[in-house]
């Protein structure tokens, strides 16, 4: 059952909805997030993950519900609930036209980092993801997943008690993957909150403490890997069968054998 | 060349221009098909002849040298209506068409496909001619009833026909200023550096600038105005060569009038030609990279921080002038105050050989054009934001710090603008200390008026989607930015534009130049403290929600 109002979340969102035009983007979702918890959101595209995330981070407006960040409202402080948050979006949205030491600066003065703290965590950053010596160049010649390295960087330098990652992991190498899913862990050990989204369910069954299932705007579940595997009746099973049975797409042999014709 | 895929991808190029919004309202559909181009061009046409149909008729039989004149009149319209085309749409081609980002410039999004460089070409070609054949529409609409007056109806149709391959012609003119901005940026990229942003800038401003002193409207007029008497001055000018064709034919050359109309297909198809083999070079671009600098990174306090700004509206400014100096959509709003500071010279010197004794100061208009700059900069400031603006929105950034930061980098541009103008016109001329002063504080206060306004305007009407020719603000925000600031500077600077013609008679109602100055400027600031709150207010509108 999900908190109605834990004081100690670092995440609370309750019977949240937005609709664009006449699709029903998000539908009365509900969900809590504890401090130094990793919480998986599982969907396929179009399930409202990333709309969920943007009204989390404040910068679309719910239709209905309330979302708090540690006690504070969103909606009544946007800016100041900002600044506890760090934001991986699903594509890196950078300033081209920056190098990649620009654009930190840029988000480092943005969120009023001191000099010494920002020179300091730019560089172990840019060292762990194997950036150095790529730092001065312009984005626009970066790869993806240079620009994702970048934009984790970004997120997690001004360390924010709240982490929202949007398919964080896209285009990384897997040495940098692995690198950002154990940093994840560590900082989640430290007391942060990670709002994590994938497609991915190999990395959500690695990195994530507990994982909620969207589907069509909706939240169909909520648990650990073995609490939905219970919740699903298929215990012993891999997160994928548990995935595809709380969607009702089991069966998709039609689909593969009209493709393949 | 395979015209089915020329027409879908020039189909598509029309359609990145067309769709703006998102938004899917009544007129975001009206206005998303390509059709809608040649509707409007049918309707301009079509409003246009009515309109000077009605006026002739109104006017009824004119005396004998009135009919005559307005019969010359004709003749000249009709006769260098092709050659008035290239001028019109360079300069609109500059603001417009040269804004591409390296990101669709490079092709990237095409040069997998099927398809030649020549359909591209050709497509690209069409869809710049497609966007701007409401000018050749208008003025062909107003010149069919004096054409019929005249008895010039088959000359008229000529124009026509020579009008639509002047469009094409430009149209490949435009793609080859393309490829020539894009080489200069593979040539200097090769080396690769902070310099070579620079030379990138510079050779990039020089280009625009030579179009647009080679093709000032000004210059032409002198030689347009020889082509019914003596054609020669226009016969090594290739955008001449339609008038020319029709010059000819009208004093009965058939045979010459046949060989320029030849020459000016030939001179179309040549241009294209050359646009395809300019294009071809970067079909395939090499990936670059550009290392802005060598040192180890050391966080500093900038100069900005020390004039008060907070870091957060430090970044943003240095982030934006970084862009004008760096973003090849954006280096043409640098050289417009470049333009236009030359286009002064060449005016200024032009009277001074012609002996025309008139100041600067009461003559050209700082005022517009530093309002026009500050409206340009102020209003795209938040759509060239593009996409990126994400990364405002997911910072603790108030929209007072943001309205701050946009604001200081538009009235920079406003001001250097005006200044710039006022030096060099003071350098030129004998502006007295008096005017001198009279009209920097007008073109200040203008200046000013015009950021706030575009600013409003350019939140309430961004245009942030990120597409082969970004505009940053959505038609109608450009219309009422340009029609509102415009308004209030003119009369903000009322008493400097009636002076010359009415001063005697304002210090007969003992109005000094001075008093009436203050006044301007009192109704500058007035309107500048509305136009502060409406800004504000579309900050804070803007920065509520991420558009979607």
């Amino acid at each position: 059952m999900i908190p109605s109002n834990d004081k100690s979340a670092a995440l609370q969102v309750t019977t949240v909805s937005k609709t664009f035009g006449t699709i029903r983007a998000v539908d009365g979702i509900s969900l809590s997030l504890r401090k130094g918890e990793i919480l998986g959101l599982l969907g396929p595209n179009g399930s409202g993950k990333s709309t969920t995330m943007k009204m989390v981070l404040g910068v679309i407006k719910p239709d209905s519900g309330s979302i708090q960040i540690s006690g504070k409202e969103v909606a009544k402080d946007a800016v100041e609930t900002k600044q506890t948050v760090g934001y991986v979006p699903e594509t890196p949205q950078l300033y081209e036209f920056l190098s990649g030491i620009e654009y930190l600066d840029f988000v480092a003065d943005m969120f009023g980092m001191t000099d010494e703290l920002r020179k300091e965590r730019i560089s172990q950053f840019l060292d762990a993801l194997e950036m150095t010596g790529h730092e001065n160049q312009m984005i626009s010649g970066y790869s993806q997943g240079m620009k994702q390295k970048i934009a984790i960087t970004a997120a997690l330098m001004h360390r924010p008690p709240l982490l929202i990652m949007d398919e964080a992991l896209n285009g990384l190498d897997p040495r940098s993957a692995k690198i950002v899913k154990d940093l994840l862990r560590s900082l989640a050990m430290e007391g942060f909150a990670v709002l994590f989204s994938t497609h991915v369910l190999e990395i959500a069954e690695a990195i994530c403490d507990r994982v909620a299932i969207m589907y069509q705007g909706k939240i169909l579940a909520v648990g650990t890997v073995s609490e939905l595997r219970g919740k699903a009746g298929l215990p012993g099973s891999s997160l994928e069968e548990v995935f595809l049975k709380i969607t009702g797409t089991t069966d998709l042999r039609d689909i593969v054998e009209a493709l393949s014709k | 060349m395979n015209p089915r895929k020329i027409r879908e991808i020039a189909s598509v190029l029309i359609k990145s221009q067309l769709r703006s919004s998102r938004s899917g309202g009544f007129g975001t559909r009206l206005f998303s098909s390509p059709v809608v181009v040649f509707v409007l061009d049918i309707a301009v046409f079509a409003v246009a002849a009515g309109i000077v149909y009605l006026i002739l008729g109104a006017v009824g039989a004119l005396p004998s040298d009135m009919a005559t004149l307005l019969d010359t009149l004709t003749l000249q319209a009709v006769t260098s209506l092709p050659a008035l085309i290239a001028p019109f749409i360079l300069v609109a081609a500059v603001l417009f068409e040269l804004s591409v980002s390296s990101k669709f410039a490079s092709s990237d999004s095409v040069n997998w496909l099927p398809i030649s460089q020549t359909d591209y070409v050709t497509a690209s070609v069409l869809s710049v001619s497609y966007a701007y054949s409401f000018l050749p529409a208008l003025a062909l609409g107003v010149t069919l009833p004096l054409a019929a007056r005249s008895g010039i109806l088959y000359a008229w149709g000529l124009s026509g026909v020579l009008s639509l391959i002047s469009l094409f012609a430009v149209g490949a003119l435009v793609e080859i200023m393309r490829a020539a901005i894009n080489r200069v940026s593979s040539l200097v990229y090769g080396k690769a550096g902070r310099g070579t942003i620079v030379i990138r800038l510079i050779v990039t401003v020089f280009v625009i600038l030579v179009v647009e002193l080679g093709f000032n409207p000004t210059i032409l007029s002198s030689l347009i105005g020889s082509f019914t008497g003596v054609v020669n001055a226009a016969f090594f000018i290739p955008f001449f060569w339609p008038s020319v064709s029709i010059s000819y034919y009208l004093q009965g050359a058939s045979t010459l009038s046949f060989a320029f109309f030849g020459m000016s297909v030939f001179f179309a198809v040549l241009v294209l030609f050359a646009a395809v083999k300019v294009r071809a070079r970067y079909w395939s671009p090499v990936p670059v990279t550009i290392e802005i600098t060598s040192t180890t990174y050391e966080p500093r306090i900038g100069f900005l921080q020390s004039l008060g700004l907070t870091a957060a509206e430090a970044a943003l400014v240095r982030k934006d002038f970084k862009g004008y100096t760096r973003r090849r959509e954006l280096i043409p709003q640098l050289a417009l105050p470049v333009v236009f500071v030359a286009l002064l010279i060449v005016q200024q010197v032009s009277m001074s050989a012609s002996g025309s004794g008139a100041t600067a100061g009461n003559v050209y208009p700082f005022w517009l054009i530093g309002g026009i700059m500050a409206i340009i900069v102020a209003s795209s400031s938040v759509g060239q934001e593009g996409k990126a603006i994400l990364n405002v929105y997911a910072s603790p950034m108030t929209p007072r710090a943001f309205f701050r930061a946009k604001l200081l980098v538009a009235s920079v541009f406003g001001w250097t603008t005006v200044l710039a103008l006022l030096v060099a016109s003071s350098i030129l001329s004998s502006t007295s200390v008096g005017v001198f002063l009279a009209s920097l504080a007008v073109s200040l206060i203008v200046a000013i008026e015009c950021t706030l306004f575009g600013f409003a305007l350019g939140t309430r009407y961004p245009d942030l989607q990120e597409r082969p020719r970004p505009r940053f603000i959505r038609p109608l925000g450009l219309l009422l930015a340009m029609v509102v600031g415009i308004l209030v500077a003119f009369v903000t600077a009322l008493p400097l534009v009636l002076w010359p013609f009415m001063g005697n008679y304002f210090e007969s109602l003992g109005v000094s130049f001075g008093i009436a100055v203050a006044g301007g400027i009192v109704f500058g600031i007035v309107v500048s403290i509305v136009a502060y709150r409406f800004a504000l207010t579309g900050a804070s509108e803007l920065l509520a929600e991420i558009p979607v």
